[in-house]
């Protein structure tokens, strides 16, 4: 067989193994009540610090909501709050992981195939209780977005990583005060300003003839070809 | 076939990059039948690179350093080496403090 086939299908999850997945003892061990109780807390602190000026367009009930309104649209569901935060947090995870790509206009909004009961499934579920629990232990609630509170779950492939997009918080940042590095600001001094650089040329350039009367004419020919003469 | 007739920038441009060679180490990629010289355009927009007028203030104290410490036309003020001319004016003025700490020495 010369020009023949040859296909490769991978091997189909037994159902034990999914099930074995979204039932981990770490799922089915009860919080603290103290930790439970800022599970909704979180939630709002999850959706107005990190995902906050984002629009989502949800594609399955065909609504539209900013990040900081998602709360509210979660709160419309059945969803336990453990579920609303770990659809936050996994809102917020694709989009720094680059598994969900930031609009190139702001304000546009990202398209959401799933539905909400799918972004908060088994998985990010356990994500969320992790950095809960992490959050609760040292007081500080970034550690909810932090990578290092949820699995090493190793790096997706599949995953396009842009630089100017890999983390939203950043990207907010950046985008209020447009300083891009190696640019000044308006008040900021150059380092070295030559305000003559024909008297310069002049006594620094070696081999000419009239380095004066080059420097001049070739100054004066920058300054015309750029508008500035 | 004609030759082209250089024009004061061509010739400008050449010299300042000849200059650059001499004073400064230029970067070479070396491949195996080929080297790549690296050096920085003389001007961008329309002004001079950073990189060269760097080295034209200090190619200018080196200069006239001496005639002009005593005339006071180099000072510093405001943690800016500033290069005046004999009517007063600004030339140049750096911060760098490589230039300013060649120059204090």
């Amino acid at each position: 067989m010369l020009q023949g086939s040859i296909t490769i299908k991978p091997k189909a999850v037994s159902h034990n193994l999914i099930n074995n997945r979204q039932e981990r003892p770490e799922n089915l061990r009860p919080l603290l009540p103290e930790v439970a109780k800022l599970a909704g807390e979180a939630l709002e602190f999850i959706c107005k610090k990190a995902l906050d000026k984002l629009v989502f367009y949800f594609e399955t009930t065909k609504q539209s909501c900013s990040g900081g309104d998602l709360p509210e649209l979660l709160s419309q569901t059945n969803l336990s709050t453990l579920q609303k935060g770990a659809a936050a947090l996994g809102l917020y995870n694709d989009l720094q992981s680059g598994k969900r790509r930031l609009p190139d206009r702001p304000g546009s909004p990202i398209h959401i195939r799933e539905s909400l009961e799918q972004l908060g499934d088994a998985r990010k579920v356990a994500q969320f209780r992790r950095g809960l629990e992490l959050a609760a232990k040292t007081k500080n609630p970034m550690e909810l977005l932090k990578p290092s509170a949820q699995k090493k779950s190793g790096f997706d492939p599949n995953a396009v990583r842009l630089h100017s997009y890999s983390d939203p918080l950043r990207h907010h940042k950046t985008s209020k005060s447009t300083t891009v590095k190696g640019t000044l600001s308006q008040n900021e001094r150059p380092e070295t300003t030559i305000v003559q650089p024909e008297v310069l040329l002049a006594k620094c350039l070696e081999g000419l003839k009239n380095p004066a009367l080059v420097a001049k004419k070739g100054i004066r020919q920058i300054g015309l070809l750029w508008g500035k003469g | 076939m004609k030759k082209k007739r250089k024009t004061y920038l061509d010739v400008l441009e050449s010299a300042v990059k000849k200059l650059w060679r001499k004073y400064k180490k230029p970067a070479i990629i070396k491949a195996l039948h080929t080297e790549v010289i690296i050096e920085p355009q003389p001007f961008v927009q329309g002004e001079l690179n950073p990189q060269i007028s760097e080295l034209l203030i200090g190619l200018y104290l080196h200069k006239v350093k001496t005639n002009h410490i005593k005339d006071g036309h180099v000072e510093i003020k405001d943690g800016f080496l500033q290069i005046i001319d004999s009517r007063g004016k600004l030339i140049a003025e750096t911060a760098s403090p490589k230039i300013i700490r060649e120059y204090l020495s």
